[in-house]
């Protein structure tokens, strides 16, 4: 009682855990839980957008260039599917990269945007099916240059092209992760929605 | 649908509730069919696929003096990898249909009463429609080779060739294609439902 005057003097130097009780009305945004739904969702498409920058970044600087009697190059250009591979993943960087600042954008403002998260899953289904055919395109050319056909009269190419191989495999098992980060992330989306239907 | 938005939102009230009662036998009904679509697209698209087998005579020039030699020679779904990957993918799906269908119908109920059984469809939903589109993607890259060869690789074209099994498959891929975008359309109702139950509170 005595010491109530004191407080109200130096208010700066009361200690914080006594000013919450004088106060009318308790302020509930410093004392919610993390929510861990959120912070998991910028985390996974931060990782989907990394993925899909380091696919096109190692599939653009692929380029190699052997000494046979002329200097060939192999390239990623050289082949449709290729060209499509980095085209898709492109796209999907650039639009994982918006719904990347909106999700962080309603972590840090919570409760603001509820519906265009709603929205983002949509975007991430679409992304999927994306990344998902180009994964496949490039993995299938792929196969063929490291197994060759003998049915169809296709020679390896890859005993002559090694660093060009590795570089497109490499790209094409992120591209994998990529797809595999977005199902997860569409599941997280629908599991944290479902928790708010009332019962 | 809007008066659903409008409503108060009381979840006591009668009307209300046979309307929501009302819209979720619908969206079931279209999830029952959009099943069934996919269902016989990705069968067709497999069997298509599976049953593509083509036998011609082709003339090979070896040295340019020289007459071209006819070989007979075989194409076959299976001699190529991502054609099997293509109906091994469409068969799986079609199969995931069915048993999705039957485990839908046996749960039943509200989505809202039993959803861990509804996030396992949804995530096998997900799954195959990733698969779908992969497969498609490889073979359309496939047949795009086969059409046009490539030549810094040293590939040359097959179609020229091979009319009637080049056609097949690519008949085959424009009707898995079909099928995976039922399967799209399953997801982006599960999601419409669940934006929908969500609003009323």
């Amino acid at each position: 009682m005595a010491s109530e005057p004191e407080k109200v003097v130096p208010p700066v130097e009361a200690p914080v855990a006594e000013r919450p009780p004088e106060k009318a009305a308790p302020s509930p945004s410093t004392t919610r839980p993390t929510d861990y739904f959120a912070v998991a969702d910028v985390v996974l498409r931060l990782l989907v957008f990394a993925s899909a920058l380091v696919s096109v970044v190692v599939m653009s600087t692929s380029k190699e260039t052997e000494m046979l009697p002329n200097p060939r190059p192999a390239k990623f250009t050289q082949s449709p599917a290729l060209i499509y591979f980095v085209a898709a993943l492109s796209v999907a960087g650039f639009f994982s990269l918006i719904t990347t600042l909106g999700s962080l954008y309603s972590l840090i403002k919570p409760g603001c945007c509820a519906k265009i998260i709603c929205h983002f899953i949509v975007i991430d289904v679409l992304l999927l099916g994306i990344v998902a055919s180009a994964t496949g395109a490039a993995g299938s050319v792929t196969y063929v240059g490291l197994k060759g056909n003998t049915y169809v009269g296709w020679g390896k190419v890859c005993t002559l092209y090694g660093k060009f191989c590795r570089y497109v495999g490499a790209s094409t098992v992120v591209s994998l992760f990529a797809s595999v980060m977005l199902v997860l992330l569409v599941l997280l989306s629908v599991y944290s929605l479902s928790k708010k239907i009332p019962k | 649908m809007k008066t659903l938005e409008t409503s108060n939102g009381a979840s006591g009230s009668n009307e209300g509730k046979n309307r929501r009662d009302e819209e979720m036998v619908k969206c079931r009904r279209y999830e029952m069919i959009l099943r069934i679509m996919g269902l016989i697209f990705t069968l067709v698209a497999a069997i298509v696929a599976g049953s593509n087998k083509d036998t011609e005579s082709v003339a090979i020039s070896l040295v340019d003096g020289l007459p071209p030699l006819h070989l007979t020679l075989t194409a076959k779904w299976s001699y190529m990898s991502s054609t099997v990957y293509f109906v091994a993918v469409n068969a799986i799906a079609c199969a995931y249909a069915a048993i999705s269908m039957a485990f839908i119908a046996l749960i039943g109920g509200g989505r809202e009463r039993n959803w861990k059984g509804s996030i396992l469809v949804v995530a096998l939903d997900l799954t195959m429609l990733a698969l779908l589109f992969s497969a498609n993607g490889a073979s359309a890259s496939i047949g795009l080779i086969a059409l046009n060869g490539n030549s810094h690789t040293q590939w040359h074209k097959v179609c020229y060739a091979f009319k009637r099994y080049c056609i097949q498959g690519g008949a085959a891929l424009v009707i898995s294609m079909f099928g995976s975008f039922f399967f799209f359309c399953i997801v982006l109702l599960f999601t419409y439902n669940l934006h929908r139950t969500t609003l009323n509170y």
